[in-house]
């Protein structure tokens, strides 16, 4: 679309078919205030398709064969994937300083860590917290596994390069990105070490059989993803990811994220800096 | 406006239209419209008037008209469009013409053979044979032309016969007749014209098939001005081993620039005439040929011929080629390399094996790449650091050539190999061609190793570690596979199926849940591994995709059966899917295994290839209802192709159980 183009409307109507169909499929959820967000970004795919409206554009998803193939080039317009290497800081300090010796301790009987960042965006947090295990020295020689996953395929092309601009390191010190990175044209890669313990991978969280394709997993970051979701998929999503953890695996959500009223089946553990939940080691015999 | 003007209106669309409102029925003037229409000026009035005579030429009064026109017309097109009638009239036509054909001039007996021949009316064939000798030279010419599409013994007997006449052109005609049927001729019947340059390529053909040893130096002369002498000498030399001695004399005998010269022409060449002088250098068994063959085994395509002939030079070959070497470079010393490394023998010596490192070492891409190569098949544990820095190599046929050589040097030394690969990154093409290595040199101790590559951003890295993680061994595979199967890149994923399809029933559950979400072709795979390693639920699971998308449901019904599940269980779904292409390829799976009710109700399906399919199956049964179901739908069927099945199948159980 150029500037001048006339705009395609978006009716309340339409909005809704396309946001329900979007809200079925990936749990996503867009309230009515953001029908002129909807309408401004997916008009770009409007003009891509050269389609004249949104009701043609809902059909082409729901009926042509490269639907499906259009809804994620949706999702991947809509999703905000804005995000920076060490977000929320005192989450990360107390996963260094408390969760991981405590697994170290646990699961040394195994040697064997796995992580998943669901939602991972374009990668800097599945790199994240591949630093912070690396640099906490407790699992050499284990097999460490970070998985990241979302549902957009571009931010996982991007999270494979591994390559990013100062924008992604507005909270890396200067001492991590010398020791993690490497400077690559305008941006900084990240190093062969860090890189080779994360794997990526495309999945909706509400595929809840594609997600058994994990296996188990002893902590899981699922930070600012769960807000997008209306109740219905929080739900399902919840219970996905307590399915995936280990008994006495951790679950960690973003800081305007928790689970009252979606889930009882977690334990809170008090941490010095944070909240997390951990799925009981004993399941009540209730 | 009535027919007659609109057969004569200026638009011919018009014309041809009232060609196809004239009838049938037709009249007398019908008829004369019709073949008035034959001298049309428009190509599709005349092809219009074509199709409708043939129609007509079942009454004798429009047949004779056409053979008068045949001997009258005078215009070229209408006089191919009767021809065209009359080839395609059927066996009537040809009868009355062969009345009419004693009393018929010159130019009308000519074309009437064209008709016969055209026809291909084997009752002419006498007629025509005959017409060998008609006093009209142009009727004997046309006659020798087309007795060329008969291919019975008479014909080309009569054709023989024609080689001693004193009529040049009636010989040429035969000749290239004899030589569309691939006719053997003796020796002493051409003899006599042998020489003759008149008759060129067709002559030197004809020669060839007389397998006669005399026939090699006469033909052999020839090569340096016909294609097809080389042909002919293929032939020749195919006859017999003393006509394949006479040929290698004859050829031996030639200058050798002459042949070189062919040879390296023919690389332009049709396949057919490349082989043949390709393949009279090499019978020349003369060594001032080698420089020659070394260009030529730049081809590819060429090595099976250069190889089987040249192994039957024996030992001097190698001798003379081992010797070129030293005064080669780039891509003949390539060549070289590459010929001698399929030429010598297994055993080879230290001294031959040196060569080969030697040039390894060469900064020449295509002579290491060549060297390589030679070691795939005498390479030992000296040369796998050497092959291990080249699988680093920018140059992606030497680093692919390299890993090939590895491969194969670490099925006798897998110790030495692994080693000397510690030192190569799992990164880019040499990656990729370190992971083939480590299929037969890798253990479970390089599993980390391809993990951790797994994150490359080069599907191409990822693909080639999936599909070497199977033959690692150990447990973790599995689920470094089943994380594979949620990667981005289809092909990562499809490898990811195939290596999850070797690693039996311990896999089976990362391929069910893999199922989930999944489409098309990677669906299939995961489906066709299911049925490989088996799973509890598996035949349950199978059933449920016999009504998915075509490629799902055949891979099910193939796995079905791989596991054994009974055939029973499986028809009724997959004999009423929608696409027909998957009922008649699980008709065709599932052979004898249906019953006739099965088969019966697909005789009323909509398509009628699935109704052709399922009366074959039918008439193949023995039960005594299937006669019952073939005859009722003999009654409703309205497809000709289905009818004549179903004729056939009743037929043919009649007679069965007559007998």
């Amino acid at each position: 679309m150029r500037i001048g183009d006339p705009v395609v409307q978006l009716s309340v109507e339409r909005f809704r078919l396309l946001r329900d169909m979007i809200n079925e499929r990936y749990g996503i959820f867009f309230g009515d205030d953001t029908r002129y967000l909807v309408q401004s970004r997916l008009g770009e795919r409007l003009a891509h398709l050269s389609l004249p409206t949104f009701e043609d554009y809902y059909y082409y998803i729901r009926y042509s064969a490269d639907g499906q193939t259009e809804l994620e080039e949706a999702i991947d317009v809509l999703t905000t994937n804005e995000t920076y290497f060490f977000r929320e800081e005192y989450q990360l300090h107390s996963f260094s300083r408390q969760i991981l010796p405590e697994l170290a301790r646990n699961l040394r009987g195994r040697r064997k860590l796995m992580i998943w960042s669901a939602g991972c965006s374009s990668g800097e947090e599945a790199y994240t917290i591949a630093v912070l295990v690396r640099d906490s020295g407790l699992f050499a020689d284990w097999d460490v596994r970070i998985f990241g996953s979302d549902v957009s395929r571009r931010v996982l092309a991007k999270a494979r390069r591994g390559v990013y601009r100062a924008s992604s390191f507005r909270a890396t010190s200067e001492a991590q990105l010398t020791r993690h990175f490497t400077k690559a044209g305008e941006g900084f890669a990240i190093n062969d070490d860090i890189r080779s313990l994360c794997h990526f991978g495309h999945l909706n969280l509400l595929d809840e059989d594609r997600i058994a394709l994990l296996g188990k997993v002893d902590v899981v970051f699922c930070r600012n993803v769960l807000i997008y979701f209306d109740k219905k998929s929080k739900l399902r999503t919840i219970s996905s990811l307590y399915e995936r953890l280990n008994p006495g695996g951790f679950l960690l959500l973003g800081h305007t994220e928790s689970l009252l009223n979606l889930s009882t089946a977690f334990e809170l553990v008090h941490l010095s800096d944070d909240l997390v939940y951990r799925k009981p080691e004993v399941l009540d015999a209730q | 406006m009535d027919i007659e003007k609109r057969l004569e209106a200026p638009s011919p669309e018009v014309r041809r239209r009232a060609l196809l409102d004239l009838g049938p029925p037709w009249n007398t003037s019908s008829a004369d419209h019709v073949l008035h229409a034959l001298s049309d000026e428009d190509w599709r009035v005349r092809k219009e008037a074509v199709g409708i005579a043939r129609q007509m030429a079942g009454d004798d009064r429009v047949l004779l008209r056409l053979i008068d026109l045949l001997v009258q017309e005078e215009d070229i097109g209408a006089r191919n469009a009767v021809v065209e009638v009359l080839v395609g009239a059927g066996p009537h036509a040809v009868e009355v013409l062969m009345e009419r054909f004693p009393s018929l001039r010159p130019g009308g007996r000519k074309i009437a053979i064209e008709v016969f021949g055209g026809a291909g009316a084997e009752a002419a064939l006498d007629l025509l044979v005959n017409a060998l000798h008609d006093p009209d030279h142009a009727v004997r010419i046309c006659a020798a032309e087309w007795l060329g599409e008969f291919s019975e013994e008479r014909s080309i007997l009569a054709l023989r016969g024609c080689l001693d006449s004193a009529d040049k052109m009636l010989v040429l005609a035969a000749l290239q007749s004899l030589d569309r049927q691939s006719a053997a001729v003796p020796w002493y019947e051409v003899e006599s014209i042998a020489h003759q340059a008149l008759f060129g390529g067709d002559l030197l053909m004809v020669l060839g098939r007389s397998g006669d040893p005399r026939a090699a130096p006469v033909i052999a002369q020839k090569l340096g001005d016909e294609l097809a002498a080389a042909r002919a000498l293929e032939i020749l030399h195919g006859a017999s081993s003393a006509a394949a001695a006479a040929v290698q004399e004859a050829l031996g005998k030639l200058e050798p620039s002459l042949l070189s010269r062919l040879a390296m022409e023919a690389i332009d060449f049709e396949p057919k005439d490349r082989h043949a002088a390709v393949a009279c250098v090499l019978w020349s068994r003369s060594e001032t040929q080698i420089d020659t063959i070394i260009e030529l085994a730049q081809r590819e395509s060429l090595y099976p011929l250069l190889l089987s002939e040249l192994g039957q030079w024996g030992k001097p070959v190698l001798d003379v080629l081992s010797e070129k070497l030293s005064t080669l470079s780039g891509r003949p010393l390539a060549s070289a390399l590459g010929l001698l490394a399929r030429l010598w023998p297994a055993d080879i010596g230290d001294e031959e094996r040196h060569v080969l490192a030697f040039h390894l070492a060469s900064c020449d891409a295509v002579v290491a790449t060549a060297a390589a190569g030679a070691l795939s098949r005498f390479g030992d544990s000296k040369v796998v650091d050497r092959l291990a820095l080249l699988l680093r190599s920018d140059n992606e046929r030497l680093s692919k050539t390299a890993g090939h050589a590895l491969k194969d040097i670490g099925r006798k030394y897998p110790k030495e190999v692994h080693e000397a690969l510690a030192a190569v990154e799992l990164e880019g093409r040499a990656g990729v061609a370190l992971c083939q290595v480590l299929e037969v040199v890798g253990g479970p101790q390089d599993a980390p190793r391809l993990t951790a590559a797994l994150s490359s951003p080069s599907p191409e890295l990822r693909r080639a570690v999936v599909a070497t993680l199977p033959s690692l061994g150990g447990a973790e595979s599995i689920s470094i596979l089943a994380l594979a199967m949620t990667d981005e890149d289809l092909g990562v994923r499809m490898a990811a199926a195939a290596s999850l399809s070797k690693l039996g029933p311990a896999a089976a559950e990362t391929l069910v849940s893999a199922l989930h979400g999944t489409t098309g072709p990677l669906k299939a795979a995961l489906v066709r591994g299911l049925g490989k390693v088996g799973h509890a639920d598996a035949p349950r699971i199978l059933k449920s995709l016999l009504r998915d998308s075509t490629e799902v449901a055949l891979a099910a019904l193939e796995a079905a059966l791989a596991l054994g599940v009974r055939f029973e269980e499986v028809a009724d779904q997959i004999l009423s899917h929608g696409d027909p292409e998957v009922i008649k390829q699980s008709l065709a799976a599932l052979g004898d295994s249906l019953s006739g009710s099965q088969l019966g109700r697909l005789l009323s399906h909509a398509n009628w290839d699935v109704r052709l399919a399922a009366v074959d199956g039918l008439g193949r049964l023995p039960d005594k209802d299937v006669e019952k179901l073939l005859s009722e739908r003999l009654d409703l069927e309205r497809d000709d192709l289905v009818i004549a099945a179903l004729n056939k199948a009743l037929e043919t159980r009649r007679g069965r159980r007559e007998s």
